[in-house]
């Protein structure tokens, strides 16, 4: 009896020691730090609080270009969901049942309908038509979409003939297609009305890993009804691979589910508007549930709003005048295209004209009132997943939509040029302003290296002028005299013995230097808008080491003075020199947005205006450079007027140019195009000559020779944009004023423009 | 009524009621800790979990102090009587039970429920007791060994249906060491070894369910839980529990301030799991004196095991020193993951009314043993 109870004291002993044994084991061996780290990883979660994106405004700091509408977004967190297909399966369809989404469900094998009729009952029930050419056949599968409304219906019909009915969700397929790591978030549907958005939280019990979040919508409220505002606002889409990437080590900015800005001030100031992604460290329970208060390990910082230079009002005429002249241009092309002429013939190849950019510039800060550029997209078409339709006319279309002009495309600029030329001769000191050259319509030039063989550089048609200085060759934009000061009379062989010669001229160099490194050509401007290109001003370097070809001559000097050839300037380029003309100097650089607002809109920022380089000229030069621009619209005996006294659609045009004081320079410039040679049309001017405001430039692609475009579809183009920015009516396409389409403006407000 | 109050006392075990009390007290706090967190009433509400702990302990100490004050003697005639309300009461649980963890082991609704699996192992204490020592005479017989396990049987049979496992192993538990006192021979226990080895083995293997077979396997292969995706499902409780344990460490969290059992990561904390959390939030030392305190109690039992007067006694205490062990190494096992996990509850410390009672009545039969360890202490009653 004593042995039997001391064996059972013993093994009583030894179990409780090996208890013992066991606990500080657990408790202090190696494995002890390890359920620490895990318990931690385990109990606290990294929470994310989407910052609000920066929303854009017009000039006015109350027009919402780009909004951040607050919406309810119905999100997925896979890692929530049930792991069994069925359940997980459920879940997606109830959410069904609130949302619509579009479910489908595969029935296999399809002689399952003929063998069992209480499944062919139920499914006839849920769907009342099946297709017509399902296959009865052994090992066929049949898909079919289930109503809306009835996805509760057809959960159930799944739950009961789960043998042979597999439910694919909508939810779930979104989900896949997002295709994004199972701890994150990912929204299934936004815009979720209030009363779903409720009911969802209600049912949260019976929805595991369904969750109804609060975020922000980018929205674009004007770009439907002006697209052309889509090229400077840009878009946002989901961060790519290699937007994550570049992040740097640390706490993310971005979430693989975030939204980046990918074109135009939404990349541009992506940094300012995003805000800062909030990291909070949350404790969850064991059913994930929050616990406590979460520990802030990065404040959330709301994006900043940005108020941009676009008048949008302004933008909006700006955009309806250029797609006026562009449609006029258009009429006359189908209409010359009809005769049977030699210029008939060749415009009859030409594509429909589609292409064209205004800019308005504010000549005292540099600022972009309005840019369009056509054809245009509509950005807000972004903001959705997009229809095959609308990513084809987008993706797909030759015409480029998603290409802004103004910045990214670059144009020989012709005759518009003529007023760099003239500003490097005059500083130089090749002329003064009462230089007079001979214009005969043309110069024949004698080939440096043989003798015999001759170029001819003539004027539009090979108009000759007579004595002309540079006031008067701006006036009557002869070639002839800005060749002669750029690249002098050495090798001109048609002059006349008492005609004045110049020995050398002006030269590449020097114009070259003027033209890089005072009006800032060949190199972008500094606009705040990605993917601006550089243009390119040549030069017997560039000649020689990029073309490859022969060495300079002086031919290649005649037509860089010119603007023909191998220069190219951005639109903005062109209208950023005009006003350097107008303000005697300035080169600013040129800015989109005026001013960045926090949050909350308490504190801005203005973005001050930036004069990059002051030109140094003679100011009395300045003005006969001015006065020559102004006499081309001017001068009773100007070309322009005489091209315009009877182009009904600009309207009352001549009085319009003497009203607003205009001076500006026309441009023909010249391209190939599919072997053909064509012309652009440019017209860039600025008003009031006296007291210059604003700076205007149109371009009209392919133009040039439709009709003389350059005089009577760029310039009337400018003047519209004249009448839009004075506050006057624009006429329409019949050259007809609207009956008080705009309530009358008070004088006031006119004064101060 | 002079030597009662002079002598009979001085044979009442102190250690044993020292040990029971520190263990309750110890229990109040815990119980507490791990229900604040929990969804349901809050703690101090009449009828919360910790406010039904308080009035179990209550009600148990009474029943303690009641049945030590009674002589152990008197409870033979009820014996079989109980022995047959224990068959009824566990043939309902399985008709008309409430599951819960997986067992139809619960009689009555959620707010007053009730589990006579519990009572029933005291029961079988009682009966096997009274049944040994009437047969003392024929003591390390076949037939007290064959009719023994027919006692048994039916009971250990309804427990297993339910089925509670750890309750089963409970009861074999209790046969086997009250066998052992009542001097069954060694031999007798290895044959009966041989012929149950090939029982448990056809059990094993085409009874059990898989869900079962890994629940009872985790603990021997912990590695898999991280290799075997079909192990992982059933690893969750061991996991909780090793990280909350090891988590403790010297001196643990705090008193509800562990992070496991405060965040509901732990199964039935309040009661299966309660000893992981005492190791989280109070340490080493909170989970050493919890052994500790358990093995005295056991300890003074066996003591009232070797001082008891007559057989009846003897293998009474001996029977409820092999249930509180049993309880004990299973629950501590395998909250230590040295167990399978069958949720038992911890004695004296684990909330729940069935057994707190149960465990309490049972160390009244033990002190009442001990109170009448001599024949003139008789005069007591």
């Amino acid at each position: 009896m004593r042995l039997r109870l001391n064996t059972l004291r013993i093994i009583t002993l030894l179990i409780f020691v090996s208890m013992l044994v066991r606990l500080q084991d657990l408790q202090f061996g190696p494995d002890a730090a390890t359920s620490r780290t895990q318990i931690e990883q385990v109990t606290t979660r990294i929470d994310y609080t989407a910052p609000r994106r920066g929303e854009i405004f017009a000039s006015d700091g109350t027009t919402l270009l780009a909004a951040s509408e607050p919406v309810s977004i119905v999100a997925v967190q896979a890692e929530l969901l049930p792991t069994k297909r069925l359940e997980r399966a459920a879940v997606f369809m109830r959410l069904s049942s609130l949302l619509p989404f579009t479910d489908t469900l595969t029935i296999t094998p399809t002689s399952a309908l003929k063998t069992n009729p209480a499944l062919a009952g139920a499914v006839a029930q849920l769907v009342p038509i099946l297709p017509a050419d399902i296959d009865f056949s052994p090992g066929h599968a049949v898909t079919l979409t289930v109503p809306l409304s009835q996805s509760l219906a057809a959960l159930e019909l799944g739950q009961v003939y789960s043998d042979v009915i597999t439910l694919n969700p909508g939810a779930d397929k979104v989900l896949r297609d997002a295709d994004l790591p199972p701890y994150l978030l990912v929204p299934v549907a936004t815009n979720v009305p209030r009363p779903i958005a409720l009911a969802l939280r209600e049912n949260s019990a019976v929805l595991p890993g369904i969750k109804v979040v609060e975020g922000f919508n980018r929205t674009y409220p004007q770009s439907p009804q002006i697209p052309s505002l889509s090229h400077m606002l840009g878009y946002i889409g989901r961060v790519t691979e290699d937007d994550l990437e570049q992040e740097q080590a640390g706490p993310p900015t971005y979430l693989p589910n975030d939204i980046i800005g990918k074109d135009g001030v939404e990349l541009e100031y992506e940094a300012v508007l995003r805000g800062v992604l909030g990291i909070n460290q949350i404790e969850v329970d064991a059913f994930q549930r929050t616990v406590g208060e979460p520990q802030v390990m990065r404040p959330l910082k709301n994006g900043s709003n940005l108020i941009l230079n676009i008048d949008l009002d302004l933008q909006r005429q700006s955009e309806e005048i250029l797609h006026k002249w562009l449609t006029i241009a258009d009429q006359r092309r189908i209409s010359l295209a009809s005769q049977n002429t030699p210029i008939g013939q060749k415009i009859a190849t030409y594509p429909p004209i589609t292409k064209g950019v205004i800019i308005v510039m504010d000549v005292n800060t540099g600022a972009i009132l309005a840019s369009v550029s056509l054809p245009a997209y509509d950005n807000s078409l972004f903001t959705r997943p997009l229809s095959q339709a609308d990513a084809d006319s987008i993706f797909q279309n030759p015409d480029a939509p998603l290409f802004n002009r103004a910045i990214s495309g670059h144009y020989p600029p012709g005759s518009t040029f003529k007023q760099f030329t003239a500003a490097a001769a005059l500083r130089n000191g090749i002329i003064t302003p009462e230089t007079r050259f001979m214009d005969l319509g043309k110069l024949v030039v004698r080939n440096k290296y043989n003798p015999d063989a001759t170029n001819t550089y003539p004027n539009s048609n090979s108009h000759a002028y007579g004595m002309i200085n540079v006031s008067d060759a701006l006036m009557v934009s002869s070639n002839v005299f800005f060749q002669t000061v750029a690249g002098g009379t050495d090798y001109v062989i048609n002059l006349g013995p008492n005609d004045p010669t110049l020995e050398d001229g002006l030269g590449i160099e020097r114009l070259h230097a003027m033209l890089v490194n005072d009006y800032g050509f060949g190199q972008p401007t500094g606009v705040d808008l990605p993917d601006e290109v550089a243009g390119l001003i040549p030069d017997p370097e560039w000649k020689r080491d990029v073309q490859r070809k022969t060495v300079w001559s002086v031919g290649d000097t005649y037509i860089t003075a010119i603007g023909q050839g191998d220069v190219q300037v951005t639109p903005l380029q062109l209208l950023r020199g005009t006003v350097a003309t107008a303000t005697s100097g300035k080169v600013y650089e040129p800015h989109i947005v005026k001013a960045i607002t926090n949050y909350s809109r308490t504190q801005t920022t203005t973005i001050e205006p930036k004069i990059e380089h002051q030109i140094e000229l003679d100011p009395a030069y300045w003005a006969v450079i001015r006065d020559g621009m102004r006499r081309s619209v001017q001068d009773p005996r100007a070309y322009n007027r005489a091209a315009n006294a009877s182009n009904k659609p600009a309207g009352d045009i001549l009085a319009a140019i003497d009203r607003f004081n205009l001076a500006g320079k026309t441009g023909t410039a010249e391209y190939a195009e599919n072997g053909v040679l064509r012309s652009h049309s440019w017209f860039v001017g600025f008003a009031p000559f006296d007291n210059p405001q604003v700076a205007v430039l149109a371009l009209l692609e392919g133009t040039g020779d439709v009709g003389d475009g350059s005089g009577t579809l760029a310039l009337p183009a400018v003047v519209d944009v004249m009448r839009a920015y004075f506050k006057e009516p624009v006429p329409d396409i019949n050259g007809s004023i609207p009956a008080a389409s705009a309530p009358p403006q008070p004088p006031e407000e006119q004064a101060q423009r | 009524m002079a030597t009662l109050r002079t002598r009979g006392w001085r044979d009442y075990n102190p250690m044993l009621l020292i040990a029971v009390l520190l263990l309750l007290s110890f229990s109040v706090p815990m119980v507490y800790s791990t229900t604040i967190g929990q969804s349901g009433l809050p703690a101090f509400t009449l009828g919360s979990t910790f406010m039904r702990h308080l009035f179990w302990i209550g009600g148990g100490v009474l029943l303690t102090v009641g049945l030590s004050l009674l002589d152990y003697h008197a409870l033979a005639p009820l014996a079989w009587p109980a022995y047959g309300l224990s068959l009824v009461a566990l043939a309902a649980v399985l008709t008309l039970g409430v599951v819960r963890g997986g067992a139809q082991s619960w009689l009555g609704s959620s707010s007053l429920s009730f589990q006579p699996t519990e009572p029933a192992k005291l029961v079988v204490v009682l009966v096997l007791a009274l049944f040994w020592s009437q047969r003392a005479e024929d003591a390390g017989s076949w037939r007290n060994l064959i009719l023994s396990l027919v006692i048994i049987a039916p009971i250990l049979g309804l427990v297993l249906l339910q089925p509670d496992f750890g309750s089963a192993m409970v009861l074999i538990g209790i046969w086997l060491i009250m066998a052992f006192i009542a001097q069954q021979r060694w031999y007798q226990f290895g044959l009966l070894l041989l012929i149950a080895v090939p029982i448990v083995v056809y059990g094993w293997t085409h009874v059990l369910h898989d869900y079962q077979r890994y629940r009872l396997m985790v603990f021997l292969f912990p590695d898999r839980c991280q290799s075997d995706p079909e192990f992982a499902k059933y690893c969750w409780q061991t996991i909780q529990a090793r990280r909350a344990i090891g988590n403790g460490g010297l001196t643990g969290m705090g008193l509800n301030h562990g992070i496991q059992s405060q965040l509901n990561y732990l199964p039935v904390q309040e009661s299966d799991f309660i000893f992981a959390v005492t190791a989280e939030e109070l340490g080493f030392i909170g989970a050493a004196v919890l052994i500790v305190l358990q093995l005295i109690v056991i300890w003074q039992v066996w003591r009232v095991v070797g001082q008891a007067r007559d057989v009846f006694g003897r293998l009474l205490a001996a029977g409820v020193a092999g249930m509180l062990l049993v309880h004990c190494w299973e629950n501590v096992g395998m909250n230590l993951i040295m167990m399978p996990m069958t949720g038992i509850p911890l004695p004296f410390v684990s909330a729940g009314g069935s057994f707190m009672l149960t465990t309490l009545a049972a160390i009244g039969l033990v002190q009442s043993v001990s109170l009448r360890q001599r024949i003139w202490s008789l005069s007591l009653d």
